[in-house]
Protein backbone atom coordinates (compact mmCIF):
# COMPACT_ATOMS: atom_id res chain seq x y z
CA UNK A 1 0.00 0.00 0.00
CA UNK A 2 2.96 2.73 1.12
CA UNK A 3 4.61 1.71 -2.41
CA UNK A 4 1.66 2.50 -4.53
CA UNK A 5 1.25 5.69 -2.50
CA UNK A 6 4.97 6.51 -3.27
CA UNK A 7 4.41 5.73 -6.82
CA UNK A 8 1.66 7.48 -7.28
CA UNK A 9 3.04 10.59 -5.39
CA UNK A 10 6.03 10.43 -7.33
CA UNK A 11 4.27 10.41 -10.85
CA UNK A 12 1.80 13.42 -10.14
CA UNK A 13 4.56 15.52 -8.72
CA UNK A 14 6.77 14.62 -11.74
CA UNK A 15 3.86 14.48 -14.42
CA UNK A 16 2.01 17.09 -13.06
CA UNK A 17 2.94 19.60 -10.64
CA UNK A 18 6.55 19.61 -11.67
CA UNK A 19 5.34 21.01 -15.38
CA UNK A 20 3.34 23.81 -13.81
CA UNK A 21 6.28 25.02 -10.96
CA UNK A 22 8.71 24.65 -13.45
CA UNK A 23 6.98 26.85 -16.22
CA UNK A 24 6.12 29.38 -13.53
CA UNK A 25 9.42 29.35 -12.71
CA UNK A 26 11.17 29.94 -16.08
CA UNK A 27 8.67 32.61 -17.05
CA UNK A 28 9.10 34.90 -13.80
CA UNK A 29 12.81 34.53 -14.32
CA UNK A 30 12.73 35.11 -17.73
CA UNK A 31 10.74 38.23 -16.92
CA UNK A 32 12.94 39.46 -14.77
CA UNK A 33 16.19 39.23 -17.10
CA UNK A 34 14.43 40.84 -19.77
CA UNK A 35 13.16 44.13 -17.32
CA UNK A 36 16.81 43.72 -16.25
CA UNK A 37 18.47 44.36 -20.06
CA UNK A 38 15.75 46.93 -20.34
CA UNK A 39 17.51 49.04 -17.58
CA UNK A 40 14.09 49.04 -15.60
CA UNK A 41 15.39 46.76 -12.65
CA UNK A 42 13.47 47.54 -8.95
CA UNK A 43 16.81 49.33 -7.71
CA UNK A 44 17.43 51.19 -10.75
CA UNK A 45 13.49 52.96 -10.25
CA UNK A 46 13.44 54.97 -7.21
CA UNK A 47 12.05 54.32 -3.95
CA UNK A 48 9.41 56.38 -1.89
CA UNK A 49 11.27 57.15 1.41
CA UNK A 50 8.07 57.60 3.71
CA UNK A 51 4.82 57.08 3.14
CA UNK A 52 3.34 59.75 5.71
CA UNK A 53 2.24 61.94 2.87
CA UNK A 54 3.04 65.73 2.97
CA UNK A 55 5.99 66.53 2.41
CA UNK A 56 7.43 63.11 1.72
CA UNK A 57 10.19 63.05 -1.23
CA UNK A 58 9.97 60.81 -4.36
CA UNK A 59 13.30 59.43 -5.87
CA UNK A 60 12.57 58.54 -9.29
CA UNK A 61 15.02 57.09 -12.17
CA UNK A 62 14.52 55.03 -14.93
CA UNK A 63 17.19 54.28 -17.70
CA UNK A 64 15.28 53.23 -20.25
CA UNK A 65 16.93 53.93 -23.41
CA UNK A 66 14.23 55.53 -25.89
CA UNK A 67 13.21 57.71 -23.20
CA UNK A 68 16.56 59.98 -22.22
CA UNK A 69 14.85 62.06 -19.79
CA UNK A 70 14.54 59.45 -17.57
CA UNK A 71 17.89 59.02 -17.29
CA UNK A 72 18.77 61.70 -15.05
CA UNK A 73 17.58 61.52 -11.35
CA UNK A 74 14.12 62.90 -10.82
CA UNK A 75 13.26 64.63 -7.72
CA UNK A 76 9.51 65.38 -6.61
CA UNK A 77 7.74 67.08 -3.64
CA UNK A 78 4.40 65.53 -2.46
CA UNK A 79 2.10 67.91 -1.95
CA UNK A 80 -1.02 68.01 0.05
CA UNK A 81 -3.24 67.49 -2.35
CA UNK A 82 -4.21 64.52 -4.24
CA UNK A 83 -2.55 65.88 -7.53
CA UNK A 84 -0.72 62.92 -8.96
CA UNK A 85 2.20 61.54 -6.94
CA UNK A 86 3.12 58.70 -9.43
CA UNK A 87 2.54 59.01 -13.19
CA UNK A 88 3.07 55.42 -14.88
CA UNK A 89 4.69 55.92 -18.39
CA UNK A 90 3.63 53.36 -21.07
CA UNK A 91 5.71 52.83 -23.70
CA UNK A 92 3.90 52.34 -26.87
CA UNK A 93 6.40 49.84 -28.37
CA UNK A 94 5.80 47.40 -25.76
CA UNK A 95 2.18 47.92 -26.28
CA UNK A 96 0.63 45.46 -29.29
CA UNK A 97 -2.03 48.23 -30.36
CA UNK A 98 -2.42 50.96 -32.86
CA UNK A 99 -1.31 53.41 -30.55
CA UNK A 100 1.28 55.65 -31.55
CA UNK A 101 2.03 57.71 -28.65
CA UNK A 102 3.24 58.03 -25.59
CA UNK A 103 0.39 56.88 -22.83
CA UNK A 104 0.65 58.35 -19.45
CA UNK A 105 -2.03 57.16 -17.14
CA UNK A 106 -2.05 59.69 -13.24
CA UNK A 107 -2.93 57.17 -10.34
CA UNK A 108 -5.92 58.58 -8.99
CA UNK A 109 -5.56 59.58 -5.06
CA UNK A 110 -7.18 56.30 -4.10
CA UNK A 111 -4.44 53.95 -5.76
CA UNK A 112 -1.60 56.65 -4.56
CA UNK A 113 -2.49 55.36 -1.09
CA UNK A 114 -2.78 51.54 -1.95
CA UNK A 115 0.74 52.13 -3.74
CA UNK A 116 2.31 54.15 -0.80
CA UNK A 117 1.43 51.50 1.63
CA UNK A 118 4.71 50.05 -0.12
CA UNK A 119 8.39 50.52 0.30
CA UNK A 120 8.99 50.38 -3.48
CA UNK A 121 6.83 52.03 -5.48
CA UNK A 122 8.15 51.26 -8.72
CA UNK A 123 9.36 47.64 -8.04
CA UNK A 124 5.26 46.70 -8.25
CA UNK A 125 4.47 48.35 -11.53
CA UNK A 126 7.21 48.71 -13.66
CA UNK A 127 8.44 45.46 -15.24
CA UNK A 128 5.83 43.28 -13.38
CA UNK A 129 2.91 44.59 -16.19
CA UNK A 130 5.75 44.13 -19.54
CA UNK A 131 4.47 47.94 -20.86
CA UNK A 132 4.71 49.91 -17.86
CA UNK A 133 8.26 51.16 -18.36
CA UNK A 134 8.78 53.24 -15.22
CA UNK A 135 7.13 56.21 -13.14
CA UNK A 136 7.94 59.59 -13.53
CA UNK A 137 6.89 63.22 -12.02
CA UNK A 138 3.94 64.71 -13.34
CA UNK A 139 6.20 67.47 -15.35
CA UNK A 140 8.43 65.28 -17.50
CA UNK A 141 5.40 62.66 -17.95
CA UNK A 142 3.56 65.55 -19.33
CA UNK A 143 6.43 66.71 -21.88
CA UNK A 144 6.65 63.54 -23.19
CA UNK A 145 2.91 62.72 -23.70
CA UNK B 1 5.69 29.16 -4.10
CA UNK B 2 2.19 29.08 -5.04
CA UNK B 3 0.71 29.47 -1.82
CA UNK B 4 2.83 32.95 -1.87
CA UNK B 5 1.59 33.90 -5.12
CA UNK B 6 -1.92 33.41 -3.88
CA UNK B 7 -1.09 36.28 -1.04
CA UNK B 8 -0.23 38.95 -2.93
CA UNK B 9 -2.96 37.93 -5.62
CA UNK B 10 -6.56 40.26 -5.01
CA UNK B 11 -9.25 37.61 -4.95
CA UNK B 12 -10.91 39.30 -7.89
CA UNK B 13 -8.25 39.14 -9.73
CA UNK B 14 -7.63 35.31 -9.43
CA UNK B 15 -11.42 34.59 -10.12
CA UNK B 16 -10.67 36.43 -13.83
CA UNK B 17 -10.41 34.65 -16.99
CA UNK B 18 -7.91 32.00 -16.09
CA UNK B 19 -10.09 30.63 -13.72
CA UNK B 20 -13.42 30.67 -15.94
CA UNK B 21 -11.39 28.98 -18.74
CA UNK B 22 -9.70 26.21 -16.61
CA UNK B 23 -13.16 25.76 -15.14
CA UNK B 24 -15.31 25.85 -18.43
CA UNK B 25 -13.25 22.37 -19.29
CA UNK B 26 -15.63 20.56 -17.00
CA UNK B 27 -18.52 20.47 -18.80
CA UNK B 28 -20.96 17.14 -19.48
CA UNK B 29 -18.39 14.98 -21.14
CA UNK B 30 -15.76 15.38 -18.16
CA UNK B 31 -19.20 14.68 -15.90
CA UNK B 32 -20.41 11.61 -17.36
CA UNK B 33 -16.91 10.19 -17.15
CA UNK B 34 -15.85 11.36 -13.60
CA UNK B 35 -19.47 9.53 -12.71
CA UNK B 36 -18.83 6.25 -14.09
CA UNK B 37 -15.24 5.68 -12.94
CA UNK B 38 -16.73 6.91 -9.26
CA UNK B 39 -19.27 4.35 -9.90
CA UNK B 40 -16.86 1.24 -11.37
CA UNK B 41 -13.64 1.69 -9.54
CA UNK B 42 -14.67 3.78 -6.09
CA UNK B 43 -11.74 6.03 -5.43
CA UNK B 44 -9.29 3.98 -7.08
CA UNK B 45 -8.94 6.55 -9.78
CA UNK B 46 -9.20 9.75 -8.51
CA UNK B 47 -5.69 10.43 -9.43
CA UNK B 48 -7.07 10.31 -13.34
CA UNK B 49 -8.58 13.29 -12.36
CA UNK B 50 -6.14 15.52 -10.78
CA UNK B 51 -3.66 14.30 -13.83
CA UNK B 52 -5.39 15.34 -16.56
CA UNK B 53 -7.21 18.30 -15.01
CA UNK B 54 -3.19 19.99 -14.25
CA UNK B 55 -2.00 18.41 -17.99
CA UNK B 56 -4.91 20.90 -19.42
CA UNK B 57 -3.82 23.65 -16.70
CA UNK B 58 -0.02 23.21 -18.21
CA UNK B 59 -1.75 23.97 -21.57
CA UNK B 60 -3.06 26.84 -20.52
CA UNK B 61 -0.03 28.64 -19.31
CA UNK B 62 1.50 27.82 -22.08
CA UNK B 63 -1.33 29.54 -24.26
CA UNK B 64 -1.12 32.50 -22.36
CA UNK B 65 3.05 32.77 -22.96
CA UNK B 66 2.13 32.73 -26.43
CA UNK B 67 -0.48 35.13 -26.04
CA UNK B 68 1.49 37.89 -24.69
CA UNK B 69 4.60 37.24 -26.79
CA UNK B 70 2.83 36.65 -30.16
CA UNK B 71 0.09 38.73 -29.49
CA UNK B 72 -2.77 36.98 -29.43
CA UNK B 73 -4.91 34.97 -31.91
CA UNK B 74 -3.49 37.70 -34.82
CA UNK B 75 -0.24 37.00 -34.34
CA UNK B 76 -1.57 33.58 -35.29
CA UNK B 77 -2.03 34.25 -38.98
CA UNK B 78 1.57 33.91 -39.56
CA UNK B 79 1.51 30.63 -40.51
CA UNK B 80 -1.89 30.46 -42.53
CA UNK B 81 -2.48 26.82 -43.18
CA UNK B 82 -1.68 26.10 -39.46
CA UNK B 83 -4.27 28.89 -38.46
CA UNK B 84 -7.07 27.42 -40.79
CA UNK B 85 -6.65 23.86 -39.98
CA UNK B 86 -6.60 24.78 -35.88
CA UNK B 87 -9.87 26.76 -36.67
CA UNK B 88 -11.56 24.20 -38.61
CA UNK B 89 -10.63 21.62 -35.91
CA UNK B 90 -11.65 24.11 -32.90
CA UNK B 91 -15.11 24.70 -35.04
CA UNK B 92 -15.64 20.98 -35.39
CA UNK B 93 -14.94 20.50 -31.89
CA UNK B 94 -16.60 23.23 -30.00
CA UNK B 95 -19.80 22.26 -32.15
CA UNK B 96 -19.37 18.41 -30.52
CA UNK B 97 -19.22 19.81 -27.39
CA UNK B 98 -21.98 22.67 -27.20
CA UNK B 99 -24.25 19.29 -28.73
CA UNK B 100 -23.09 16.46 -25.98
CA UNK B 101 -23.93 19.86 -23.15
CA UNK B 102 -27.37 20.44 -25.05
CA UNK B 103 -28.00 16.50 -25.20
CA UNK B 104 -27.09 16.32 -21.34
CA UNK B 105 -28.42 18.88 -19.71
CA UNK B 106 -31.70 17.94 -21.63
CA UNK B 107 -31.92 14.32 -20.58
CA UNK B 108 -31.77 15.37 -16.97
CA UNK B 109 -34.55 17.44 -17.08
CA UNK B 110 -36.31 15.51 -19.18
CA UNK B 111 -36.21 12.99 -16.93
CA UNK B 112 -36.82 15.21 -13.67
CA UNK B 113 -39.65 17.19 -15.53
CA UNK B 114 -40.94 14.27 -17.37
CA UNK B 115 -40.83 16.78 -20.81
CA UNK B 116 -39.35 15.61 -24.03
CA UNK B 117 -35.35 16.70 -24.02
CA UNK B 118 -35.92 17.99 -27.65
CA UNK B 119 -38.25 20.65 -26.36
CA UNK B 120 -35.66 21.30 -23.49
CA UNK B 121 -32.74 20.94 -26.14
CA UNK B 122 -34.18 24.07 -27.64
CA UNK B 123 -34.91 25.53 -24.75
CA UNK B 124 -31.35 25.68 -23.50
CA UNK B 125 -30.22 26.70 -26.77
CA UNK B 126 -32.29 30.04 -26.45
CA UNK B 127 -31.37 30.38 -22.95
CA UNK B 128 -27.60 30.49 -23.78
CA UNK B 129 -27.89 32.80 -27.13
CA UNK B 130 -29.97 35.22 -25.62
CA UNK B 131 -27.76 35.31 -22.73
CA UNK B 132 -24.57 36.57 -25.16
CA UNK B 133 -26.27 38.32 -27.43
CA UNK B 134 -28.69 39.90 -24.65
CA UNK B 135 -25.76 41.23 -22.92
CA UNK B 136 -24.76 44.48 -22.36
CA UNK B 137 -20.84 43.39 -22.93
CA UNK B 138 -18.18 41.50 -21.78
CA UNK B 139 -17.78 42.61 -18.13
CA UNK B 140 -21.54 41.02 -18.10
CA UNK B 141 -20.80 37.97 -20.17
CA UNK B 142 -18.25 37.54 -17.61
CA UNK B 143 -20.42 38.28 -14.33
CA UNK B 144 -22.77 35.49 -15.67
CA UNK B 145 -19.83 33.36 -16.18
CA UNK B 146 -17.87 33.63 -13.35
CA UNK B 147 -21.59 32.97 -11.43
CA UNK B 148 -21.94 29.72 -13.40
CA UNK B 149 -18.18 29.14 -12.29
CA UNK B 150 -18.65 29.51 -9.20
CA UNK B 151 -21.95 27.23 -9.16
CA UNK B 152 -19.81 24.06 -9.65
CA UNK B 153 -19.24 24.25 -5.40
CA UNK B 154 -22.31 22.24 -5.34
CA UNK B 155 -20.43 19.35 -5.93
CA UNK B 156 -18.11 19.97 -3.52
CA UNK B 157 -20.73 21.03 -1.07
CA UNK B 158 -22.33 17.53 -1.28
CA UNK B 159 -19.25 15.56 -1.22
CA UNK B 160 -18.16 17.93 1.84
CA UNK B 161 -20.90 17.22 3.92
CA UNK B 162 -21.06 13.82 3.47
CA UNK B 163 -17.69 13.34 4.52
CA UNK B 164 -18.02 15.83 7.56
CA UNK B 165 -20.54 13.07 8.40
CA UNK B 166 -18.24 10.07 7.71
CA UNK B 167 -14.92 11.37 8.51
CA UNK B 168 -13.70 7.93 8.07
CA UNK B 169 -13.89 8.02 4.72
CA UNK B 170 -11.83 11.00 3.97
CA UNK B 171 -8.19 8.54 4.24
CA UNK B 172 -10.24 6.67 1.74
CA UNK B 173 -10.31 9.74 -0.39
CA UNK B 174 -6.91 10.28 0.41
CA UNK B 175 -5.24 7.11 -0.78
CA UNK B 176 -7.21 7.09 -3.82
CA UNK B 177 -5.91 10.02 -4.83
CA UNK B 178 -2.53 9.54 -4.35
CA UNK B 179 -2.29 5.86 -4.63
CA UNK B 180 -0.95 4.22 -7.96
CA UNK B 181 -1.97 0.52 -8.50
CA UNK B 182 -0.37 -0.76 -11.35
CA UNK B 183 -1.87 -3.85 -11.33
CA UNK B 184 -5.43 -1.18 -11.76
CA UNK B 185 -3.36 0.58 -14.84
CA UNK B 186 -3.72 -2.67 -17.11
CA UNK B 187 -6.94 -3.54 -16.23
CA UNK B 188 -8.96 -0.25 -16.39
CA UNK B 189 -6.50 1.36 -19.43
CA UNK B 190 -9.56 2.21 -21.54
CA UNK B 191 -11.46 3.89 -18.55
CA UNK B 192 -8.64 6.07 -18.15
CA UNK B 193 -7.85 6.85 -21.58
CA UNK B 194 -11.51 7.90 -21.73
CA UNK B 195 -10.65 10.48 -18.49
CA UNK B 196 -8.28 12.33 -20.59
CA UNK B 197 -9.73 12.14 -23.56
CA UNK B 198 -12.22 14.07 -22.20
CA UNK B 199 -10.22 16.40 -20.55
CA UNK B 200 -9.84 18.08 -24.10
CA UNK B 201 -11.35 21.65 -23.82
CA UNK B 202 -9.81 23.50 -26.97
CA UNK B 203 -11.97 26.40 -26.27
CA UNK B 204 -10.87 26.96 -22.92
CA UNK B 205 -7.44 27.31 -24.75
CA UNK B 206 -8.67 30.02 -26.83
CA UNK B 207 -10.10 31.72 -23.62
CA UNK B 208 -6.30 32.56 -23.20
CA UNK B 209 -5.51 33.88 -26.17
CA UNK B 210 -7.96 36.50 -26.47
CA UNK B 211 -5.79 40.11 -26.59
CA UNK B 212 -4.64 41.42 -23.48
CA UNK B 213 -5.37 44.62 -21.52
CA UNK B 214 -2.73 44.34 -19.39
CA UNK B 215 -0.11 41.33 -19.26
CA UNK B 216 0.84 39.88 -15.77
CA UNK B 217 2.01 36.20 -15.88
CA UNK B 218 1.84 36.19 -11.33
CA UNK B 219 -1.95 37.10 -11.52
CA UNK B 220 -2.84 34.81 -14.64
CA UNK B 221 -0.54 32.05 -13.37
CA UNK B 222 -2.03 31.91 -10.17
CA UNK B 223 -5.62 33.02 -11.78
CA UNK B 224 -5.07 28.81 -13.39
CA UNK B 225 -3.71 27.14 -10.70
CA UNK B 226 -7.13 28.62 -8.64
CA UNK B 227 -8.38 27.59 -11.37
CA UNK B 228 -6.96 23.89 -11.45
CA UNK B 229 -7.51 23.48 -7.69
CA UNK B 230 -11.38 24.24 -7.70
CA UNK B 231 -12.11 22.50 -11.02
CA UNK B 232 -10.28 19.07 -9.62
CA UNK B 233 -12.16 19.68 -6.32
CA UNK B 234 -15.57 19.73 -8.40
CA UNK B 235 -14.37 16.25 -10.67
CA UNK B 236 -13.45 14.66 -7.56
CA UNK B 237 -16.76 15.26 -5.79
CA UNK B 238 -18.52 13.99 -8.99
CA UNK B 239 -16.60 10.79 -8.98
CA UNK B 240 -16.88 10.66 -4.97
CA UNK B 241 -20.52 11.20 -4.75
CA UNK B 242 -20.57 8.26 -7.58
CA UNK B 243 -18.93 5.93 -5.37
CA UNK B 244 -20.43 6.16 -2.02
CA UNK B 245 -23.95 6.09 -3.70
CA UNK B 246 -23.31 3.38 -6.34
CA UNK B 247 -19.66 1.68 -6.05
CA UNK B 248 -21.26 0.89 -3.00
CA UNK B 249 -24.08 -0.95 -3.97
CA UNK B 250 -22.26 -2.15 -7.06
CA UNK B 251 -23.97 -0.47 -9.99
CA UNK B 252 -22.16 0.66 -12.63
CA UNK B 253 -23.29 4.22 -13.65
CA UNK B 254 -23.28 5.31 -17.94
CA UNK B 255 -25.06 8.11 -17.14
CA UNK B 256 -24.82 11.36 -15.02
CA UNK B 257 -28.83 10.07 -14.84
CA UNK B 258 -27.88 7.01 -13.18
CA UNK B 259 -26.10 9.08 -9.98
CA UNK B 260 -29.03 11.66 -9.65
CA UNK B 261 -31.72 8.63 -9.55
CA UNK B 262 -29.99 7.54 -6.18
CA UNK B 263 -28.35 11.02 -4.57
CA UNK B 264 -31.81 11.58 -3.21
CA UNK B 265 -30.38 8.81 -0.32
CA UNK B 266 -27.94 11.80 0.78
CA UNK B 267 -30.65 13.99 1.55
CA UNK B 268 -33.21 16.68 0.32
CA UNK B 269 -30.79 18.88 -1.05
CA UNK B 270 -28.58 16.49 -2.90
CA UNK B 271 -30.75 16.19 -5.87
CA UNK B 272 -31.17 19.69 -6.60
CA UNK B 273 -27.87 20.54 -5.74
CA UNK B 274 -26.30 18.14 -8.56
CA UNK B 275 -28.77 19.44 -11.15
CA UNK B 276 -28.11 23.04 -10.69
CA UNK B 277 -24.30 21.86 -10.55
CA UNK B 278 -24.56 20.20 -14.14
CA UNK B 279 -26.80 22.95 -15.62
CA UNK B 280 -24.01 25.69 -14.71
CA UNK B 281 -20.98 23.43 -16.09
CA UNK B 282 -23.07 22.69 -19.26
CA UNK B 283 -24.54 26.48 -19.71
CA UNK B 284 -20.84 27.45 -18.57
CA UNK B 285 -19.42 25.36 -21.66
CA UNK B 286 -21.81 26.06 -24.33
CA UNK B 287 -21.33 30.04 -23.40
CA UNK B 288 -17.80 30.12 -23.30
CA UNK B 289 -17.83 28.44 -26.54
CA UNK B 290 -19.96 30.93 -28.21
CA UNK B 291 -17.32 33.59 -27.02
CA UNK B 292 -14.71 31.68 -28.41
CA UNK B 293 -16.51 30.60 -31.90
CA UNK B 294 -17.83 34.33 -32.57
CA UNK B 295 -14.24 35.96 -31.64
CA UNK B 296 -12.35 33.44 -34.07
CA UNK B 297 -14.91 33.77 -36.66
CA UNK B 298 -14.58 38.10 -36.39
CA UNK B 299 -10.54 37.44 -36.30
CA UNK B 300 -10.73 35.33 -39.18
CA UNK B 301 -12.73 38.06 -41.09
CA UNK B 302 -11.72 41.28 -39.58
CA UNK B 303 -10.31 43.79 -41.93
CA UNK B 304 -7.31 45.68 -40.53
CA UNK B 305 -9.36 48.66 -39.91
CA UNK B 306 -11.72 46.58 -37.63
CA UNK B 307 -11.11 46.96 -33.84
CA UNK B 308 -9.48 43.98 -32.19
CA UNK B 309 -10.26 41.62 -29.25
CA UNK B 310 -12.97 40.26 -27.35
CA UNK B 311 -15.46 42.85 -27.15
CA UNK B 312 -15.85 44.24 -30.55
CA UNK B 313 -16.04 40.81 -31.79
CA UNK B 314 -19.31 40.12 -29.20
CA UNK B 315 -20.73 43.36 -30.00
CA UNK B 316 -20.43 42.79 -33.72
CA UNK B 317 -23.00 41.42 -35.93
CA UNK B 318 -20.81 38.47 -37.21
CA UNK B 319 -20.91 37.39 -33.64
CA UNK B 320 -24.84 37.21 -33.47
CA UNK B 321 -24.82 35.22 -37.30
CA UNK B 322 -21.97 32.70 -35.82
CA UNK B 323 -23.81 32.08 -32.78
CA UNK B 324 -26.91 31.55 -34.40
CA UNK B 325 -25.42 29.13 -36.61
CA UNK B 326 -23.79 27.11 -34.32
CA UNK B 327 -26.55 26.81 -32.19
CA UNK B 328 -28.72 25.70 -35.14
CA UNK B 329 -25.74 23.22 -35.90
CA UNK B 330 -25.72 21.78 -32.70
CA UNK B 331 -29.52 21.32 -32.49
CA UNK B 332 -29.38 19.72 -35.54
CA UNK B 333 -26.18 17.59 -34.29
CA UNK B 334 -28.87 16.37 -31.21
CA UNK B 335 -30.92 15.67 -34.13
CA UNK B 336 -28.65 13.15 -36.29
CA UNK B 337 -27.89 11.64 -32.88
CA UNK B 338 -31.36 11.01 -32.52
CA UNK B 339 -32.16 9.42 -36.10
CA UNK B 340 -29.45 7.47 -36.34
CA UNK B 341 -29.12 5.90 -32.49
CA UNK B 342 -32.10 7.62 -30.84
CA UNK B 343 -33.20 3.56 -30.64
CA UNK B 344 -30.74 2.15 -29.32
CA UNK B 345 -31.84 2.01 -25.18
CA UNK B 346 -27.80 3.51 -24.79
CA UNK B 347 -28.55 6.12 -26.90
CA UNK B 348 -27.00 9.05 -24.43
CA UNK B 349 -23.87 6.97 -23.44
CA UNK B 350 -23.32 6.49 -27.61
CA UNK B 351 -23.66 9.79 -28.25
CA UNK B 352 -21.32 11.10 -25.39
CA UNK B 353 -18.97 8.74 -26.59
CA UNK B 354 -19.21 9.46 -30.13
CA UNK B 355 -19.07 12.95 -29.38
CA UNK B 356 -16.30 12.91 -27.12
CA UNK B 357 -13.94 11.21 -29.92
CA UNK B 358 -14.58 13.65 -32.51
CA UNK B 359 -13.65 16.51 -29.62
CA UNK B 360 -10.56 14.68 -29.63
CA UNK B 361 -9.65 13.95 -32.43
CA UNK B 362 -10.44 17.57 -33.67
CA UNK B 363 -9.50 19.39 -30.53
CA UNK B 364 -6.04 18.88 -30.67
CA UNK B 365 -5.29 21.47 -33.17
CA UNK B 366 -5.15 24.36 -31.20
CA UNK B 367 -2.48 22.73 -29.06
CA UNK B 368 -0.71 21.95 -31.68
CA UNK B 369 -0.83 25.53 -32.71
CA UNK B 370 0.15 26.69 -28.97
CA UNK B 371 3.04 24.36 -28.89
CA UNK B 372 4.57 25.56 -32.56
CA UNK B 373 4.33 29.19 -31.69
CA UNK B 374 5.34 29.00 -27.83
CA UNK B 375 8.62 28.27 -29.44
CA UNK B 376 8.77 31.67 -31.05
CA UNK B 377 8.63 33.14 -27.50
CA UNK B 378 11.04 34.60 -25.15
CA UNK B 379 10.09 32.39 -22.71
CA UNK B 380 11.07 29.00 -24.56
CA UNK B 381 12.10 26.64 -22.30
CA UNK B 382 13.93 23.00 -23.72
CA UNK B 383 12.37 21.21 -20.96
CA UNK B 384 9.00 22.60 -21.02
CA UNK B 385 9.06 22.51 -24.81
CA UNK B 386 9.83 18.69 -24.73
CA UNK B 387 6.97 17.99 -22.00
CA UNK B 388 4.50 19.70 -23.90
CA UNK B 389 5.55 17.19 -26.66
CA UNK B 390 5.06 14.09 -24.30
CA UNK B 391 1.81 15.69 -23.66
CA UNK B 392 0.60 16.27 -27.25
CA UNK B 393 1.56 12.70 -27.97
CA UNK B 394 0.11 11.73 -25.36
CA UNK B 395 -3.19 13.31 -26.02
CA UNK B 396 -2.55 11.89 -30.01
CA UNK B 397 -2.34 8.09 -28.54
CA UNK B 398 -5.50 8.70 -26.44
CA UNK B 399 -7.54 9.97 -29.47
CA UNK B 400 -5.90 6.93 -31.50
CA UNK B 401 -6.58 4.44 -28.87
CA UNK B 402 -10.36 5.63 -28.38
CA UNK B 403 -10.90 5.42 -32.10
CA UNK B 404 -9.79 1.90 -31.94
CA UNK B 405 -11.93 0.59 -29.30
CA UNK B 406 -15.01 2.86 -30.08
Amino acid sequence: MEANILLGLSIYTLIGLAPLLYNYYVVTRRHEEARRKQGIGKDGEGKVDSTSGIGTTVQIKSSYPQIPQFNSLVEGKVGDKAIPLIILVVNPNDLKSDIGRLVVRYLTSKEKLEKSSTTDVSGNDAGVNHEVIGIASPVIAEAEA
Amino acid sequence: MPHLLLRKQKLSKLIGLGFISTCSGLEITNIGVFTYIGSAYGFKLFWTILLSATILAFFQQLAYIVNVEVGGLPGFKKNRMLYNIMLLGLYLANIATMTANIVGVSVIFSSILGVNYAYIAVLIGIIAYAIVVGAKGLSEIQRILTILTLALASYIYLAVMYMIQNPKVILDVVYGLFSFDVKLLSSSGLDIIAVFGAAAAPYALILELVPLEKASYEEEFASIGLGLFFTSLAGISISFLSAITLYSNNVVATTPQDLLVVLGDLGPLAKPLFVIGVTASSLLAIIAIMIVNAYVIYEYRRKPSWPRGLEPAIHSPISRDVNLQAIIASLLGVGVLLYFIGSNPNWFVESIKLLSIIISLAGWTPLLAIIYYYRETRMRDRIVEYVAYVFFTLVMVVNIMGLIYY
